[in-house]
């Protein structure tokens, strides 16, 4: 069919434009300039390095519990937000949705040194676990929304005759709604994942000794150079998602993928 | 009851941006009636100076231009990403979610790498040049530190932040509404304006907010890809605060961006019909 | 580590944070890659001090995180200025028991907002100069004006730190460079104004700039262009004849490090020459130790890259403490970004 093969051109030139700087980069990680400005011609040697350092190593450690303790949390909290926002009509409702947006408006300086701020009046020392309690809350907005575009317009008699056959609120949840809404908890998932994961202002105040994650690596390094060894550390991250991808891929591919609706 | 189960759910998370958000946001607000004094402390004295000054017509062309580089972004993600989405959503098939996560995987790495790969793309010496415009125009185009560049970059950013939400909207229309309407005579044009975009609004509501909003605060694309005439209102705070250490001026300038964005959004959602849907 | 601290270890720490029980350690705040490549490792084993390194991108995120207080550092490379502002603000802890301060370049001791060098000690300095490619910029330029000459433009890069940009204007036209009279000041906003429209970028980081060639004259630090030499050898500096400025990154403690004699023992070690020659072949940017000089590669002497000759130096100034003429400088900074082209 000429259309559907148009548009098949169409999304392979998006994937392009998606993957050009990556490609660069992976391309750029056997570069023996150290500045990584100019090609100088092939190494191996960023990777070597990589596998001895620990700093790098730590770093990357702490921005995957984060990324992943942070998105856990937030796709919670924000499913049950967006199913509250969305089925039921309560006092303070409207407040309430605007509250979600405010993560999103609020400058990430701001929020930054405010919060810094607002943690030493509490009293409460700078570790890993203060990191995630920011990308948590401003990571929800982004899971809320996600899947409030979801839940628009699903009409809830599935629920209903679900709770009328006798179906606690839980299994109601887990077997009735949750494969409906599931598409876009995983997007929500997802985007948070991705902006948790890249965070640096944030991060930054929020940190502390020893807890800075792989993006406060990275830009601390403006100063005498991001090395290839940076580009190695992204090329080996995603070429490991993306086998563990082809790996879960295969495992799930024997069964049909979940229907919407 | 009802009303109960409903507190229960959203209780969390407003606990949390509360705690997170609107407490330490309390301390700016208050900080923004006050004066920095010359030696970078925080003065005693309430004035309403730092709007006043924020009034300064300086700060227009900034706030339009970030504006208008938001808007342009916006635009440009939903021209990308929706084909994009409705390819994942309606002929993905079996790799539904392999196609997805490929969307999100370039954003797996970091920002800076990214940006600094894409200025050895676009750099006068750069492929894009010697493979594209050279041959063609004679010469290299300088497209570094443009409005052009800019755009690029905050694109290439917001993109899976503007396909993710249409695809998931998109894949709750059924293939055999689709059929039905094909069989019915009608054509493929009125079957997606009839069928396919109405079902898919919501995504495309909350792709634009997710897109325009963030795009219309962000500093570090024009700071990387930028040059001196396009800085954006996202970077005059960032300065404000790191560079020129006035907070309490730098806290006046959020707070009026972040009103003006706030009741934004609320007239995006009241003239798109979807209050209902989003708020 | 007290009881106290050790408990809250286990209620935190259960949950992530890793606690060390380790007797000594020193938590060092510092630039990414801006130490020699065995120094902390030698330390540990000079001393059994464990060292933690953490690296901040920029002086202004390291002053409002010690500002706003509540991190625990022992250590921290600030600026010259940074020190200042850090002493005004009482952030830092006079240092006792520091051996060697008599050793250091006579252009490095007694400076005047520290004299007794009780706040800081200098660790590696550098010049704010003009960086060029000579291969677009010829003749070989000398001066500060190339950075306002129209044939360049696209191709100037000013640095976005306002002392270094507001100063190289007063410079060019011949003012002081730590000004701050008004009518001064007046003159620098035009020049900076009449120069924007020739602007590529106002960037902290210019070496890859220089070495894509994107850049053909910058004003830039010293250290920064030698690394971009080493990418693209074309890339040239120069102390302008109009002045530039010297300065000095130095180790400071934080007034509540929780391990004082640790920074202590640490600023010794790196004013030790052997271990201050290393640091400097590593990183490329000259110490302040007079003896470390000899064990220097000797392609850092005499080079305005490394050490700049003598007579060069003499055309440099310190940035000095503006006091509150410094609201003055922040303000036509905010005129010259803020304004359109």
């Amino acid at each position: 069919m000429k259309r559907s093969f148009v548009l098949l051109v169409y999304t392979a030139l998006v994937y392009l434009f998606l993957y050009a700087p990556v490609l660069v980069m992976a391309l750029y990680s056997f570069n023996q300039d150290p500045r990584n400005a100019v090609w100088k011609g092939f190494t191996l040697q960023w990777y070597a390095k990589l596998m001895q350092d620990t700093e790098i190593q730590r770093a990357l450690l702490n921005s995957l519990q984060v990324g992943l303790i942070a998105t856990l949390a937030a796709t919670v909290l924000g499913t049950m937000a967006a199913l509250a926002l969305t089925r039921y009509r309560f006092r303070m409702q409207a407040a309430l949705s605007g509250l979600v947006f405010l993560p999103m408006v609020v400058p990430e300086v701001v929020m930054g040194t405010s919060l810094l701020a607002f943690l030493a009046a509490i009293g409460w020392k700078l570790s890993l676990s203060t990191i995630i309690v920011a990308h948590i809350a401003f990571c929800v907005s982004y899971v809320t929304i996600t899947v409030r575009a979801r839940l628009a317009g699903m009409d809830f008699r599935l629920e209903e005759a679900a709770a009328d056959l006798g179906a606690g609120p839980w299994d109601t949840f887990r077997l009735v709604t949750l494969p409906r809404i599931l598409p876009g908890v995983i997007s929500g998932a997802l985007l948070c994942l991705t902006i948790s994961i890249d965070d640096f202002v944030v991060t930054f105040f929020t940190q502390g000794i020893g807890s800075g994650t792989l993006p406060i690596r990275i830009y601390s390094m403006v100063k005498t150079g991001i090395t290839p060894e940076i580009n190695a550390v992204s090329t080996l991250m995603l070429l490991t998602t993306f086998s563990l991808m082809l790996i879960y891929g295969r495992l799930g591919s024997g069964q049909e993928p979940s229907r919407a609706r | 009851m009802k009303q109960r189960t409903a507190w229960l759910l959203v209780l969390p998370m407003v606990g949390w941006l509360v705690f997170f958000y609107l407490l330490p946001l309390g301390a700016v607000a208050l900080q923004s009636f006050h004066l920095v004094t010359p030696d970078y402390e925080i003065g005693k004295e309430l004035t309403l100076e730092n709007y006043r000054r924020a009034m300064n017509p300086d700060y227009y062309p900034v706030l339009l231009r970030s504006a208008s580089y938001a808007a342009a972004t916006t635009l440009a993600c939903l021209v990308l990403g929706y084909p994009l989405a409705y390819f994942i959503a309606l002929h993905g098939g079996r790799h539904k979610s392999l196609f997805l996560l490929l969307l999100m995987l370039p954003f797996w790495t970091s920002y800076l790498v990214r940006t600094y790969c894409w200025m050895t793309l676009l750099q006068t010496e750069g492929l894009i040049n010697t493979v594209l415009f050279e041959p063609w125009l004679g010469r290299p185009l300088d497209m570094l530190a443009t409005d052009g560049s800019v755009i690029l970059g905050l694109t290439y950013g917001f993109l899976p932040f503007a396909t993710l939400p249409i695809s998931v909207a998109l894949e709750r229309i059924d293939r055999s509404l689709l059929e039905a309407s094909a069989d019915l005579g009608g054509s493929p044009l009125s079957t997606f304006l009839k069928v396919v975009l109405p079902l898919s609004r919501p995504g495309v509501i909350a792709a634009t907010l997710l897109t325009f909003v963030p795009a219309m605060g962000d500093f570090v694309t024009p700071e990387l890809l930028g040059g001196p005439s396009t800085i954006t209102i996202g970077q005059a705070i960032q300065e404000q605060y790191l560079q020129l250490f006035d907070w309490p001026f730098g806290a006046a300038l959020a707070l009026l961006l972040m009103v003006l964005m706030l009741i934004g959004i609320a007239l995006y959602l009241r003239l798109s019909g979807s209050e209902r849907v989003l708020a | 580590m007290s009881r106290r601290s050790f408990l809250g270890c286990l209620a935190t720490g259960a949950l992530l944070s890793s606690c060390s029980l380790a007797p000594k350690t020193l938590n060092f705040y510092n630039w990414a890659n801006y130490i020699g490549e065995t120094t902390i490792p030698d330390f540990q084993k000079a001393t059994g001090i464990r060292v933690n390194q953490d690296t901040f991108s920029s002086q202004d995120v390291l002053f409002a995180k010690l500002k706003i207080g509540l991190e625990g550092y022992d250590l921290v490379v600030a600026t010259d200025y940074m020190v200042r502002r850090l002493i005004k603000h009482q952030l830092l802890a006079p240092m006792q028991g520091v051996s060697g301060l008599e050793g250091l370049l006579p252009r490095f001791q007694h400076k005047p907002w520290d004299p007794e060098h009780r706040f800081s000690v200098p660790y590696l300095w550098g010049t704010t100069g003009v960086a060029f490619n000579t291969t677009h910029a010829r003749p070989v330029p000398d001066s500060l004006s190339v950075l306002w000459e129209p044939r360049y433009k696209n191709r100037i890069g000013m640095l976005n730190e306002k002392r270094d940009t507001i100063g190289a204007a007063l410079l060019k036209l011949g003012l002081d460079g730590n000004s701050v009279r008004p009518e001064d000041l007046e003159r620098a906003q035009r020049a900076l104004l009449e120069q924007k429209p020739l602007v590529r970028k106002y960037s902290t980081d210019m070496i890859d700039d220089l070495v894509r060639q994107e850049l053909h004259v910058a004003l830039g630090y010293s250290g920064d262009v030698g690394q971009a030499h080493e990418s693209l050898p074309e890339v040239g500096y120069v102390i302008p004849r109009e002045g530039g400025y010297i300065w000095a990154d130095n180790l400071c403690i934080p007034h509540d490090a929780p391990h004082y004699e640790a920074a202590i023992a640490f600023v010794n070690f790196v004013l030790k020459p052997e271990v201050a020659a290393a640091i400097t072949n590593t990183v490329g940017y000259p110490n302040a130790v007079t003896r470390a000089r000899e064990l220097v590669d000797p392609r850092l002497l005499d080079n305005p890259l490394g050490y700049a000759p003598e007579q060069m130096l003499e055309q440099t100034i310190f940035q000095e403490d503006l006091g509150q003429g410094e609201r003055l400088w922040d303000r036509v900074w905010e005129k010259v970004k803020l304004h359109s082209v």
